[in-house]
């Protein structure tokens, strides 16, 4: 309350130093309201899977993906930062879990080719990947819940490193949205041999781009959230794609000794 | 820093719900004997003999699922306190839920949550060098 140019606490009545101060010196209340946000919901809508009213739902499925993949700037630009986490979670699952049906199809149908060009090392390496046991009844049981988890998981690391470089301008929800639409490249795990390096890295370009649009900081800062865990956190997906390029490069040397 | 009372506001998202269910689960999974010959080897390590900064996460785990914190924290800091702080948050968060009591809160200024940031970045690189030192 300013009177005569002099500021007083609303809950105490003593004066305050500075008007701009957060809380009182005296009673410790708090001033001014917590900064929420600062991203403006104004301009940004809902996607066209929670849409699903409008637009039906296997229309608005299809239109969401084709936009992830395809326009993923627009798509998240456009996309807002709150309105839960129930339907961008759906979304996530089914993608997630049509993804890892075909990983554990050809997982089943090819037996890992790949394994019968790779160096011991490399193979022991290739077995602590994500792909060992997804052809078990258990794991493919396990795997809805096991997606949920890695999604809670990489949002909250993601969040937690995206504040660490001043990168979260929106909130949580804004990185669990990009996070769960970000999984729509999983469909690319129908192709054989290279579906989840193809998908993994596209996924992890949406993530960079998704974050970049979402939180409107930098593409440095989204780059520096994204990759900083994945280096820092074993190189795994690194080392990762490694191993598989290691593997497609080996075995296509093998082919061409096979027909000299 | 300022910690004070806050009631929960409406459409507000359960963080210490969430991830304390989530600590549980993971908790609970390792207390299931098999958990260590299932887990993992540390590809980083295999490939270049150095600890990664979650070396010793599943054994902190494991130790933790049966109560002994110390054994836990000399595996992996990091992992054994973040475990213990979102089991806390659940508690709270539930007791917070079933009474309707007001949470306890937290405000930082700019310079603190700078200061918070580089404490963060700090305390992985000291857990990375902890970890290459004694594995």
């Amino acid at each position: 309350m300013l009177f005569g140019g002099h500021v007083f606490c609303p809950f105490c009545g003593k004066e305050i130093i500075d008007e701009n101060q957060a809380f009182c010196q005296h009673c410790g209340a708090r001033l001014v309201a917590e900064a929420g946000p600062a991203i403006a919901a104004a301009g940004r809508g809902k996607t066209p899977w929670e849409d699903h009213e409008n637009t039906g739902f296997f229309n608005g499925f299809l239109k969401t993906v084709k936009t992830v993949l395809i326009t993923p700037s627009d798509f998240f630009r456009n996309m807002r930062v709150d309105g839960g986490l129930t339907d961008p979670l759906l979304f996530a699952m089914i993608i997630g879990m049509i993804g890892l049906m075909f990983l554990s199809v050809w997982d089943i149908l090819l037996h890992n080719p790949l394994r019968n060009f790779m160096t011991p090392e490399i193979k022991a390496a290739a077995d602590s990947g994500m792909s060992t046991g997804f052809a078990s009844p258990v794991g493919a049981a396990m795997m809805p819940f096991l997606l949920i988890l890695w999604i809670f998981l990489a949002t909250g690391m993601l969040h937690l490193f995206l504040m660490i470089v001043r990168g979260a301008k929106a909130g949580f929800e804004a990185t669990f949205r990009v996070v769960s639409y970000s999984v729509s490249p999983f469909l690319f795990m129908a192709i054989p041999y290279c579906g989840m390096l193809i998908s993994m890295i596209w996924v992890l370009t949406l993530v960079v781009i998704g974050l970049r649009e979402a939180h409107e900081t930098s593409g440095g800062r989204a780059s520096i959230a994204v990759l900083f865990p994945l280096l820092f956190c074993c190189g795994m997906f690194a080392l990762a794609a490694v191993v598989i390029m290691g593997a497609v490069a080996a075995s296509f040397g093998s082919l061409m000794q096979m027909y000299k | 820093m300022r910690f004070f009372l806050e009631k929960k506001a409406p459409n507000q998202i359960e963080f210490g719900l969430i991830y304390g269910v989530i600590a549980l689960i993971i908790l609970g999974a390792a207390c299931w004997p098999p958990i260590l010959t299932l887990a993992p080897d540390c590809v980083f390590k295999g490939l270049t003999g150095m600890s990664c900064p979650t070396c010793g996460s599943t054994r902190s785990l494991v130790y933790l699922s049966q109560g002994d914190i110390m054994p836990a924290f000399s595996m992996n800091p990091l992992v054994t306190l973040a475990m213990i702080a979102a089991v806390l948050y659940f508690l709270t968060t539930l007791v917070a839920l079933a009474f309707d009591l007001s949470r306890i809160t937290c405000t930082l200024t700019h310079k603190e949550k700078n200061i918070a940031r580089a404490a963060a970045v700090m305390l992985l690189l000291a857990q990375w060098a902890y970890l290459t030192l004694r594995l």
